[in-house]
């Protein structure tokens, strides 16, 4: 269906440097793929995306759709880009326009349709995405999560044979992540080929049929999820996938600002879709701080979780100590808790680490 | 409806502060001498202004006409007037509580004055003068002008006008039984009926039109008009820019001062009715101010139209990604913004659009819309650019062109961000319509100083206009309003 050939782009930057974004970007994608792209931020996944509808045009090599370049001047892009929908990171609803005018205004204005009839049809994209109720309002009084559904409605309604998602979620709340995605594993479901930026592993191993793994503006490496996630072939896609998310706290007094940081701990679980996991760490912190360890300052409180895996850790750390903190009553009420404990000496000082 | 009341109350400040009296000091002159130090109002340009202003111990206020010469000096901002003696009839000597304090010796001879190019009409001019001389018409018509103490009642015998042929075009400042004044839609007065029975006699229709008097010389010589009128003294300097006529008057220059107090015993609210009767019934003189209105609401309109017409383009060509397309544009815009309104229309009526024979209406239209294009535009500018880029990207990723993203997707939502400052700008275009006096168009403004060249009654026909000003400005805002509506949220 798609076929790209070295594609490159390089950017002028302001200062009159040039900067190669996409060096050789080479693939061919069939009807009915589910393909996400990941890797690391700045690699020219968003840039590759915007290059196939030539919103960024490339700079090199070529595109086929359906055997026919559409590099090639004379090409008409308008009809193609009417074929091929495209989802933002930033909604972009037109904000004049009601939910409903949102959706009805392209296949009105490009397909020729009859006001009734796109509005029937707006409806029926609009219930797919759950978002039928709300049709006769403005975007300016919709959630991230509902504006970004509206906007997969939108393109929906044009009838596309592929869809280009730009990191739909990476704007929103993380308590709303998961309305946009189940929204598109139900088009994965009923069959919709489409493209993802994504940096929701979790999501894009359990949707995707395909994985391009993208570093230094080429497709790194490409494969089924399982091949990417689990038996990689480079160790920089190993790496990546393996990555360990985290987020650190140092507690250095008891005026530390604890509303936030629970706030940030809940966060964290909901982002990673480890949100059963949020009270736990909670009440472990609070117990460890202000009941076992309540005379020990400061202490650096870390929770990580790495996607992949599904492993959520929560680790102390006390600076120059070299003996655990931990009496073998604590050990004791603790393990009750968590899976595993394991007491770590460190250059710095003395690790306590739970397994959640 | 707030700002009505509140426009209401502060107009009920202001009659009440017209209304008081004012008071005078007396000014007694012998000889030249003495009007040492005191204030002297003369006309504009006129040959007194020229004289007077050679003098370094008084002070010369210069207005634009005889009904302002006479405002100012009995409004108390000048002591002492000097004009010609036949200008002011006795009856309007009495009426403004007026007198001769001192004549000069020499009196001058006036004349019109044509174009250079035109000596041909001179020399008809000319005949025709000799002629009437001759046959006792012209001893005729001074008679019925001069001989009368209120010359504002003569009534002007019917000349009937041709109406095919290529128009006289006369300019006159005048404003001041018994040389020249209008009555209701009349232009009147002994210069006028020699210049209407002139125009029969060369067999071509009349337009005649107010302009200041400064400008006479620039409206000749730029070809606007084909005759200078209103009591034209015959100067060498003159004589090198315009071909004078026969002189057919001569004029008496005199220095008038007030002659005791202008009194009255009605009460406030029947000064009111007075005024009201004086400045709108009286010879139908709302007539006028209906004119002058719709004048004033036709060029609003046009020049609105077209400006924003332009400020279209003008904002294209600066947005445009050819560089030279954009630095016109940015070059226009600075013009425009950094010449004063008032002096780009002139340029354009005695400059630049001279020659094309399109009316003073057309030009000041053309004026304003060019001024109003280059600030529009930039506020055109500024509201694209402030709709996200993400608005077009979502429109073109939709299969829509540029120009379709641009008219169904940035332009609604640009104008919507423009319309505040965009209404401001109108609200401020209509108001500066009010200039339009000076390239001798009559609009609501110059409407208003007809008024009170008949009335002289500077507080009555002012307040008239402000309050028409004013509600007319605020419908259009509310109109502006309406057309582009705002989202429900």
């Amino acid at each position: 269906m798609i076929s790209i050939r070295h594609l490159s782009k390089t950017y002028t930057t302001p200062d009159g440097k040039s900067l190669q974004v996409l060096k050789d970007v080479n693939c061919d994608i069939q009807k009915g793929e589910v393909i996400s792209i990941i890797g690391p931020s700045g690699t020219g996944k968003s840039t590759f995306l915007r290059a196939l509808n030539l919103l960024d045009p490339p700079t090199g090599g070529e595109i086929l759709v359906d055997g026919e370049n559409i590099l090639r001047k004379d090409y008409p892009i308008n009809r193609l880009r009417q074929r091929m929908g495209m989802v933002f990171q930033s909604f972009n609803l037109f904000d004049h326009l009601t939910i409903l005018q949102n959706v009805t205004l392209a296949p009105m204005k490009l397909l020729g349709m009859s006001r009734q009839d796109a509005e029937t049809e707006a409806i029926q994209q609009l219930r797919k995405v759950g978002m039928a109720e709300k049709a006769d309002v403005y975007p300016s009084s919709l959630s991230g999560g509902q504006k970004q559904r509206v906007a997969i409605a939108r393109s929906l309604a044009m009838h596309p044979e592929v869809i280009l998602f730009d990191e739909p979620t990476s704007a929103l709340d993380p308590t709303m992540v998961g309305e946009v995605l189940s929204v598109i594993r139900q088009l994965a479901k009923d069959g919709m080929t489409m493209l993802i930026v994504t940096h929701e592993m979790k999501f894009a191993r359990d949707v995707s049929t395909r994985i391009f793994f993208m570093m230094e503006g080429i497709i790194y490496e490409d494969g089924t999820p399982e091949q990417i996630f689990d038996h990689p072939v480079h160790s920089a896609t190993k790496a990546f996938v393996n990555r360990i998310q985290k987020q650190v706290y140092e507690v250095d007094s008891d005026d530390f600002d604890f509303l936030q940081m629970h706030t940030g701990i809940n966060q964290f679980c909901i982002k990673y879709n480890i949100a059963g996991k949020a009270e736990t760490a909670w009440s472990l912190i609070k117990e460890i701080l202000f009941e076992h360890l309540s005379s020990v300052r400061p202490i650096t409180v870390r929770l990580t979780h790495t996607e992949l895996s599904g492993v959520t850790a929560l680790d102390f750390m006390v600076e120059g100590l070299n003996e655990s903190p931990l009496t073998q009553t604590i050990r004791e009420s603790l393990s009750q808790q968590v899976t595993d404990i394991i007491e770590e000496q460190t250059t710095r000082g003395f690790r306590v680490k739970l397994l959640l | 409806m707030n700002e009505l009341r509140l426009f209401a109350s502060a107009l009920l400040v202001l009659l009440l502060a017209g209304c008081v009296e004012k008071g005078t000091k007396k000014v007694i002159l012998n000889s030249e001498a003495d009007i040492s130090g005191l204030t002297v109002a003369v006309q504009a340009g006129s040959i007194y202004d020229f004289e007077l202003s050679k003098r370094s111990d008084i002070k010369v206020a210069r207005f634009n006409s005889t009904p302002d010469v006479v405002a100012a000096i009995t409004s108390g901002h000048a002591d002492v007037m000097k004009d010609d003696e036949i200008s002011m009839s006795p009856g309007d000597l009495r009426s403004h509580h007026l007198r001769i304090a001192m004549r000069d010796k020499e009196s001058f001879d006036i004349a019109f004055a044509f174009r250079k190019d035109d000596a041909e009409t001179v020399r008809l001019f000319n005949t025709f003068l000799d002629e009437i001389r001759a046959d006792g018409t012209y001893d005729e018509i001074h008679h019925r002008w001069y001989d009368t103490d209120e010359p504002d009642t003569v009534t002007l015998p019917h000349i009937e006008q041709v109406s095919e042929g290529q128009p006289l075009r006369i300019v006159t400042h005048s404003l001041m039984a018994p040389l020249c004044f209008r009555k209701g839609d009349l232009w009147t007065g002994f210069e006028m009926e020699i210049l209407k029975r002139f125009a029969v006699y060369v067999q071509r229709p009349l337009d005649i039109s107010l302009l200041d008097p400064a400008s006479g010389p620039a409206a000749l010589q730029s070809g606007i008009a084909d005759i200078w009128s209103g009591s034209i003294f015959i100067t060498e300097e003159r004589a090198k820019m315009v071909l004078f006529t026969n002189p057919y008057n001569q004029c008496h220059p005199a220095y008038f001062v007030l002659d005791g107090e202008a009194t009255s015993d009605l009460g406030f609210w029947d000064r009111l009715k007075d005024s009201f009767h004086k400045n709108l019934i009286e010879e139908n003189r709302w007539r006028f101010l209906v004119d002058g209105l719709w004048e004033t609401i036709i060029i609003a309109i046009l020049s609105l139209l077209l400006g924003t017409l332009l400020a279209g383009i003008v904002c294209w060509m600066r947005m445009s990604h050819y560089k030279w397309l954009s630095r016109i544009a940015a070059t226009y815009i600075d013009i425009m913004r950094g010449v004063p309104l008032l002096v780009i229309m002139m340029l354009m009526f005695y400059v630049v659009l001279a020659g094309t024979g399109l009316s003073a209406t057309t030009v000041a239209v053309v004026s304003f819309a060019l001024v109003f294009a280059a600030y529009v535009s930039e506020i055109f500018r500024t509201a694209i650019n402030s709709i996200g880029r993400g608005q077009t990207e979502a429109g073109v990723a939709l299969g829509f062109t540029p120009l379709q993203t641009f008219f169904y997707i940035i332009l609604p939502q640009a104008a919507r961000a423009a319309l505040p400052v965009y209404k401001g700008e109108a609200v401020s275009l209509f108001k500066n319509t009010s200039i339009v006096g000076y390239i001798a168009i009559q609009d609501l403004t110059k409407a208003s100083d007809l008024i009170r060249s008949r009335t002289f009654d500077a507080f009555f026909p002012l307040i008239i206009i402000s309050i028409i000003y004013f509600v007319l400005a605020w419908l259009l805002g509310k109109l502006l309003d309406k057309t582009i509506t705002k989202p429900k949220q």
